[in-house]
């Protein structure tokens, strides 16, 4: 387990075939740092309002300008960036943890369990989140948690989905039936053979859903049922900045290229890992 | 004389999903330090009444029968669990196909003291299994086992991969290891090391081992005694030199003749004309009456003896050829 988590950072010196790539790598940490210390970088509060400095463009003050109600675009940024990515993140490690623990359990289980658990998966699979991010808003108030719960519960079947897929398939090979012969006991087949044969599948389609599910929070913010403005969340600020676009265009702008950049650099990350680590991939040399 | 290691009287193995019977009436003894060849043609039933044996078959049981290891005697109803609690200590199995049973994502030295580990803890602390299993290494005779400790396991050879899946179950100190085609996928100078390697190790420390095999004339040379399956029938057991020397049963008589040898010619080795029957279609009579030259009315009509007590040789033939 330690050794496949040692092998990513390896890894990411040795994937990247072409300066998209290095470029992708460079950008997704940034961005993580931004979004980790972008708290104390901030030079001003996010949320403070301040009317008569109101749709200033970008200046030296002012780096990234200010919006409809003279906020720090720069600020809210940067606080955003921490929210984003924090929302995402925390979203992909319950669906990870959540489908895979699911799906690990019906791969072992097998039988009418299995049968009963995977349809379970597809019937949730068959609600378009953006429905069942409505229901929670209906429900729970519209907030990011809100959003955060119909992200949750519309994406766990795919990864237990893909991950029973995966489990099964390990469970078929020749090296499980040498397990049984040594007598390993069923967790520690879970920690050292399915998870780490099952990681690099995983890893990829973890890395490709970062971008998707970010793209979802921000898209569900940016409708109204996520977070709700003046919240520094990107999707938010999108929104609010909308009604100003003809004469602050830096508004929209800069929450705009945030997504795109953050979607985009782990979009290509996830694309790579893929071509590296899938043995399927027809990319592959 | 002592008890057997290992006693398999008069098992029957059937099918899980149709409950037809694939194997009947084997009966056989392995005892302590014995190398014990089962050898058959493909789908004589030897893997499978092996797999079965040892818990380790999803899709088969076990019938009939019953069978003693250790001065226990294994219960039918719940067998596969019981026979899976000594595999690991007890028992070591090997299977077939180096390239494929070893977990690629653990370093082979883990796979050893994981091994350990699960068959006796940690009662000479990680340190010491680490030295441990780096000198099962060196004794399997992977060259640096210090380099090769820390090693995944597609940095090595198909023959090296086989040392390191025997050095697992090695580790585990067995009573009774069993192999099943442990040399199919080596070359024969590989075949021979790897299969020196048990042997030396069955003398040096008291195992009893398994080896299933249809490579006759491996088989001939390094066991003490074969059982000659045949369509899901155990037709003979012999001992090494009884081989070429004496009257064995005809079907085992006919397979032995086809080794090939340096002073035979193409011509004389005698392929046994006809098709091989599969384990499992019900018959009654000899499953080799179709095909051996001595064939009478008998062969197809009376129900095949058992060997009683599970003698140490034993031929099945209803004309007794090779009874003695």
């Amino acid at each position: 387990m330690l050794q496949a988590v040692l092998a990513v950072p390896r890894a990411a010196l040795s994937f990247p075939r072409n300066g998209v790539e290095k470029a992708a790598i460079v950008i997704a940490i940034l961005i993580v740092l931004l979004a980790v210390l972008g708290v104390w970088l901030a030079p001003f509060d996010p949320l403070k309002i301040n009317f008569r400095g109101k749709l200033e463009p970008p200046s030296f003050t002012h780096l990234l300008g200010t919006d409809g109600s003279g906020r720090d675009v720069l600020s809210r940024l940067l606080y955003g960036a921490q929210l984003t990515l924090a929302s995402t993140f925390l979203v992909l490690a319950v669906i990870v943890a959540v489908g895979c623990a699911i799906g690990i359990f019906s791969a072992f289980i097998g039988g009418v369990v299995d049968n009963l658990l995977m349809r379970l998966a597809d019937i949730w699979l068959g609600f378009p989140p953006l429905i069942l991010a409505f229901g929670f808003a209906a429900a729970l108030g519209a907030s990011l948690q809100a959003a955060i719960w119909a992200l949750f519960f519309s994406w766990w079947p795919t990864y237990a989905r893909l991950t029973r897929m995966v489990t099964v398939d390990i469970l078929s090979q020749k090296f499980m039936a040498s397990a049984d012969a040594l007598g390993v006991p069923v967790h520690r087949k879970i920690l050292n053979y399915v998870i780490p044969n099952a990681f690099d599948v995983l890893i990829v389609q973890a890395t490709l859903d970062v971008s998707a599910v970010m793209l979802a929070i921000s898209g569900l913010s940016f409708i109204g049922v996520g977070a709700q403005i003046p919240t520094p969340e990107w999707g938010a600020m999108i929104a609010d900045g909308r009604s100003y676009v003809a004469n602050g265009w830096w508004i929209v702008l800069a929450p705009g290229l945030a997504i795109f950049l953050t979607a985009l650099a782990f979009n290509v990350i996830g694309d790579m890992l893929r071509r590296e680590l899938d043995p399927t991939s027809s990319r592959r040399q | 004389m002592d008890e057997p290691l290992l006693k398999v009287e008069n098992v029957a193995i059937s099918l899980r999903h149709d409950g037809r019977s694939m194997v009947a009436g084997v009966s056989f003894a392995v005892n302590e330090r014995e190398v014990f060849g089962i050898v058959g043609e493909s789908g004589s039933g030897k893997t499978l009444l092996t797999r079965t044996l040892f818990g380790l078959h999803d899709d088969a049981f076990l019938s009939r029968g019953s069978v003693t290891f250790a001065g226990e005697t294994v219960p039918l109803s719940g067998y596969a669990a019981a026979m899976r609690k000594r595999l690991g200590h007890a028992i070591g199995f090997v299977l077939q196909d180096p390239f494929s049973s070893l977990n690629p994502t653990m370093r082979v030295g883990k796979q050893i003291t994981e091994a350990i580990y699960l068959a006796k803890g940690w009662p000479m602390g990680a340190e010491r299994t680490k030295e441990a299993a780096m000198a099962l290494m060196s004794e399997v005779g992977i060259p640096e086992p210090k380099l090769a400790f820390d090693q995944f396991p597609d940095q090595f050879s198909g023959g090296m991969r086989q040392r390191i899946v025997f050095a697992i179950a090695l580790s585990q100190e067995p009573k009774l290891l069993v192999a099943d085609e442990p040399t199919t996928a080596l070359d024969a100078i590989t075949q021979r090391r790897v299969i020196d390697l048990i042997l030396d190790r069955s003398r040096r420390h008291k195992l009893a081992v398994i080896l299933i095999s249809h490579n006759l004339e491996l088989l001939r040379q390094s066991v003490d005694r074969i059982a000659v399956l045949y369509g899901g029938q155990l037709l003979n057991i012999v001992t090494a030199g009884e081989i070429g020397t004496r009257t064995i049963h005809p079907y085992a008589e006919a397979l032995f003749a086809c080794i090939p040898a340096r002073d035979k010619r193409l011509a004389d080795v005698r392929a046994i004309p006809g098709e091989p029957v599969a384990a499992g279609a019900a018959r009654i009579g000899c499953a080799f009456a179709s095909r051996c030259s001595f064939a009478e009315a008998v062969c197809r009509e009376a129900p095949l003896p058992v060997n009683p007590g599970a003698a140490a040789t034993f031929s099945a033939c209803l004309l007794g050829r090779g009874v003695h």
